[in-house]
């Protein structure tokens, strides 16, 4: 590939905050993250500067520049595709590794500037960087800058339209790998210093504790509990206290007079405000049921992936992963998943091979519900039987192993070792932290609420028209002889291909036992992920797998909710 | 010989010879580096290691490639090692 107009490259190792400097430069929102692979696929965007616009590319971040992996492949294959320059972000604090990749990229002789990022961390250790010198040595103009606050942004701005239009290319030797280590150790001991009494602060003994097993793993269990109830509870509050008053008590009856006053009585009023109608169950579901899940749930989310928490319960769960041939870093898209399905998959690129690739976003379609399936879940069990939907959640996590033994059997390719970085434990900033939970719920509006909204739309055409009653006959023998739900749960079903919770939220209304509301969770739990999510696997994976989910999903949800509606009947619930 | 997966949790030791691989090196695992082990994770997961107030992750069978001075009763300060080359420890 060859770039077609003047661009420049955003380069580093990862976790160094490219990101960051990338969402100031452009003004864009790409996301960010206090673990390694944030960035699975470059970004690129437009920068103003003065003299002009100009392209700028956020290069996932590598450690080295051997083409050894895809991420490094991407990284080399841009270096050699003529950009303009390069802006190469080192880490203060991880001085040595990022000095290394600076070498490696200045051996490519293109304009380049060097921004030093995390230097108010680097402080913090005790560390006193020499940046004067360090820019003489290396004969290329260098800016100290604090991403996460904004603080060098205007600075790399100016170097970087300087850089451009005086293209001066600096000449550096070709080193081996063992005179560029000798090199870089060299420098690191020349322009920075540790001060000599410096203790490890009270952040850094925790950071080390959170990832030992004692007492690390009772802390994991712990923060996953406070996790779950924080989700529940807030969400729960939300809904009380603040979307169903807004809601019910407000927007809906305002709603209803406006149609009442507009529309006569008949189908299309019935199809607007009716049983099914759009306006009243397309609004009240995406924003009363599913809501206040979805932001107590991107709150904790954003927060754990700020802190650096994850990577340490990655390492903590790495040996037990080993068991169903995943490594210990899987969790993370996992996670993701229970958000929503979409940037859970695409999350398994950073992940080091097919095989794990593959298994994770199977199991994300399978055994994972993203939160607008679990806010309703919520919804529909926590009042009935708070065990019931804890059950739910202990099937899901039970599937998910079995699902991952039977995987690791018939998939070829073996574990690869976990060799990995723990970053940084931090605590989150608030403006980052109020930016991502805001930008998260941007899109849960528009690729979630708005869907939504349209799927209940079409289900009240479908449903006034009669043709929903005529599909609910159709497939009666399984929805109540073998599911045991009543006839119209067949609806639900149907509506489920297109929004995952949309195969629960309906039962919401109906005359239902617990057992039945179980069943139908569980069907909802393994039944075909959204069209959406479908459609993410098809392009990362191909159509083959695809449909194979689709099929697959169908049949092991039918199965398994007939089976525990029959367990259960016979056991007398 | 001493590998870095026969250390005790809490040992400090030297780093002798790490295998040429893609990641281990730039994590610090380099010839002369003083090494802390903090912990090794449960069913047979990672070593949890510190290299240069860098904390890392690494897998036991890729440990046991890693040869280790173990006789290091602490950390050796960076500037030692420079002056008295890599193979001291006190």
């Amino acid at each position: 590939m060859k770039f077609q107009q003047q661009t420049l490259l955003l380069m580093g190792p990862p976790n160094v905050g490219k990101s960051a400097i990338f969402n100031h430069l452009t003004g864009m929102n790409v996301s960010v993250a206090n673990y390694i692979g944030t960035t699975v696929e470059f970004t690129e965007g437009t920068m103003a500067m003065p003299g002009g616009r100009t392209a700028l590319v956020d290069v996932p971040g590598t450690y080295t520049l051997a083409a050894t992996n895809d991420a490094e492949k991407v990284a080399v294959d841009m270096l050699e595709s003529g950009p303009a320059g390069v802006i190469c972000v080192i880490d203060a604090v991880n001085f040595e590794s990022s000095l290394y990749l600076l070498l490696q990229v200045l051996e490519y002789q293109l304009p380049t500037m060097v921004v030093v990022n995390r230097w108010d961390l680097a402080q913090q250790k005790g560390y006193e960087l020499d940046f004067g010198g360090l820019e003489k040595e290396l004969g290329i103009p260098l800016v100290p800058s604090i991403a996460v606050a904004g603080q060098g942004i205007p600075e790399i701005i100016e170097t970087a339209a300087r850089m451009v239009s005086s293209a001066r290319t600096p000449s550096k030797p070709v080193l081996d790998d063992e005179e560029r280590w000798a090199k870089v150790e060299s420098m690191a001991r020349d322009y920075r210093r540790q001060k000599a009494d410096m203790k490890s602060t009270r952040r850094e003994q925790l950071g080390v504790m959170m990832v030992k097993p004692w007492p690390g793993l009772p802390l994991a269990l712990l923060v996953l509990t406070v996790v779950f109830a924080f989700v529940v509870g807030v969400g729960m509050g939300l809904r009380q206290y603040l979307l169903l008053p807004a809601f019910r008590g407000v927007m809906i009856p305002l709603i209803e007079t406006a149609v009442e006053a507009v529309i006569p009585p008949g189908m299309v009023q019935r199809i607007l405000i009716g049983e099914y109608g759009f306006l009243i169950k397309g609004i009240e579901w995406p924003f009363t049921l599913v809501l206040p899940y979805v932001a107590s749930f991107y709150f904790v989310l954003s927060f754990l992936e700020d802190s650096g928490y994850l990577p340490r319960m990655a390492v903590l769960v790495d040996g037990l992963m080993n068991r169903i041939g995943l490594q210990g870093p899987s969790i993370i898209p996992l996670l993701l998943g229970y958000g929503c399905g979409i940037p859970g998959i695409l999350a398994t690129r950073a992940l080091s091979s097919r095989k794990e690739r593959i298994m994770v976003s199977v199991l994300i379609c399978t055994a994972v519900p993203c939160i607008s399936q679990t806010g309703a879940f919520i919804s529909l069990l926590a009042a009935h039987s708070i065990g019931a939907l804890l059950g739910v959640f202990f099937v899901s996590i039970l599937a998910m192993a079995a699902a991952g033994l039977i995987m690791d059997r018939f998939l070829r390719g073996s574990i690869p070792l976990t060799i990995m970085e723990v970053p940084e434990l931090l605590m989150p900033r608030a403006d980052v932290l109020s930016k991502k939970v805001l930008m998260r719920l941007r899109s849960y509006i528009h690729n979630g609420a708005l869907p939504m909204i349209a799927a209940v739309g079409l289900a009240s055409v479908l449903y006034e028209s009669g043709l929903m009653a005529a599909w609910g006959r159709a497939i009666s023998p399984v929805v109540t002889g073998w599911l045991n739900l009543p006839e119209e749960a067949a609806v639900p079903l149907a509506l489920g291909i297109l929004r995952r919770e949309l195969t629960v939220l309906p039962l919401i209304d109906m005359d239902v036992t617990t057992l039945q509301l179980f069943t139908g969770a569980l069907v909802a739990l393994f039944y075909v992920p959204c069209i959406a999510m479908v459609g993410t696997i098809s392009r990362e994976y191909g159509l083959k797998l695809g449909v194979g989910i689709l099929v697959g999903t169908t049949v092991l949800a039918l199965f398994i909710g007939g089976l525990a509606s029959q367990t259960g009947l016979i056991l007398g619930f | 010989m001493q590998k870095l997966n026969d250390l005790r949790v809490g040992q400090y030791a030297q780093v002798l010879e790490t295998p040429s691989h893609r990641i281990l090196q730039p994590l610090g695992l380099r010839e002369g580096k003083s090494v802390r082990l903090h912990a090794k994770s449960p069913l047979g997961g990672p070593l949890i290691l510190e290299v240069d107030g860098r904390l890392l992750a690494v897998a036991r069978r890729a440990a046991s490639d890693i040869v280790v001075n173990g006789r290091c009763t602490r950390e050796v300060p960076a500037a030692d090692l420079a002056l008295n080359g890599a193979s001291q420890c006190r």
